[in-house]
């Protein structure tokens, strides 16, 4: 009875398979104590019995000690085998978090839908019936998507939060923010310099983006975009619109279509 | 045998946990297990060894009614980390 005091003791200490060797040599050990005890007639068997007793108790202690040790430790490594153990686990960690695209195309689709649109109602006359009011009502469908998209892959994938994730989300809502304050309220203080501001404040984003999950497209449509921006300058501001479009072509779907892209070449 | 490496940390599951905990700010105990493959009941053994050691921090709450424990690494345990692969660095390439 001792002996199975002692092992329901450890029981959430020990492997499976531990405790049924454990176990194993317990019921031995009884089954021997049992046919020494049928023949405890004399003065001898019953010391027998002592000893034979005294011996399980402490290979089972040492046993049990040896165990609980292995457990802990599990195997020595090499310093050779830690490095990899450590590169290979944050490698593991890292692909867990890999961003595949999908907001930066639906975005970029965004972007180029509402100016394409734009100009093909002021081509077709129904300027006045689709009014910019009517056609930016997709940037805060599309913040909306992204908010339930983000929150949704975080609880699906049990994902914690990262210094790089901070700062890309930080950034990216005061962007969104941003854009959209000063293309409702302060659209006439800027005049002709809306677009450009709006496209030079979204390459900052997707630059520091790109650097940050070292993805070399998406930092290269960053600064291609930051060209677009710093050129509409000086364009008339009836081309905006198509700095516009082109700008969430090579900034966000091309980059974004090459990380969705390099997520499923890693996935297979 | 390697004698600068610490013991604490030279351990397969308890360096995975650390270099998970190193990348993140903080982790629950459902990504370390799916991360590190490992069985529930030893991820707990080792997390309660590096608590011991004060390299890590556990935080128990409650996540929509169910139990949600945040494991996140202490500067202690930083430290303890990088010590650990410079020490690493230094048995691999002890010229330098």
């Amino acid at each position: 009875m001792l002996f199975l005091n002692l092992l329901q003791h450890n029981n959430n200490v020990l492997e499976k398979s531990i405790k049924t060797k454990i176990y194993a040599q317990v019921t031995a050990g009884r089954l021997i104590i049992f046919f020494s005890q049928l023949l405890t007639l004399t003065h001898f068997y019953t010391n027998m019995v002592n000893i034979i007793n005294l011996f399980i108790l402490v290979s089972i202690f040492i046993f049990k000690h040896k165990t609980m040790d292995n457990t802990m430790d599990n195997t020595t490594l090499t310093p050779e085998e830690s490095l990899l153990l450590i590169t290979k686990t944050i490698e593991e960690t890292k692909q867990r978090f890999k961003e595949n695209g999908h907001i930066f195309i639906l975005w970029g689709s965004i972007t180029f839908s509402v100016f394409f649109l734009q100009y093909f109602f002021v081509l077709t006359g129904l300027y006045k019936l689709f009014d910019i009011i009517w056609t930016t009502i997709l940037f805060p469908l599309g913040a909306i998507y992204t908010f339930i998209y983000v929150r949704k892959n975080v609880k699906k994938k049990n994902l914690p939060t990262t210094i790089i994730g901070r700062i890309v989300g930080t950034m990216g809502w005061t962007m969104f923010f941003n854009i959209l304050i000063l293309s409702y309220f302060f659209r006439q203080q800027l005049g002709d310099a809306l677009a450009p501001i709006f496209l030079v404040i979204l390459a900052l984003f997707i630059i520091v983006t790109g650097a940050s999950i070292k993805f070399k497209p998406l930092f290269i449509g960053g600064i291609l975009l930051n060209i677009i921006g710093l050129g509409s300058f000086f364009i008339s501001r009836d081309y905006h619109g198509l700095s516009m479009m082109l700008g969430g072509l090579v900034g966000l779907i091309i980059p974004g279509i090459l990380l969705n892209r390099a997520d499923r070449k890693e996935h297979v | 045998m390697f004698n600068d490496l610490d013991p604490i940390l030279h351990s397969q599951l308890r360096l995975s946990i650390v270099s998970i905990l190193m990348t993140v700010d903080e982790a629950n105990f459902t990504f370390i297990q799916e991360t590190t493959k490992a069985a529930a009941g030893n991820i707990s053994i080792q997390i309660k060894k590096l608590q011991e050691a004060e390299y890590v921090k556990v935080k128990k709450t409650f996540k929509n009614n169910y139990p949600n424990t945040t494991i996140a690494i202490t500067s202690k345990g930083i430290k303890a980390f990088e010590d650990y692969v410079n020490n690493l660095k230094k048995y691999i390439n002890p010229k330098k």
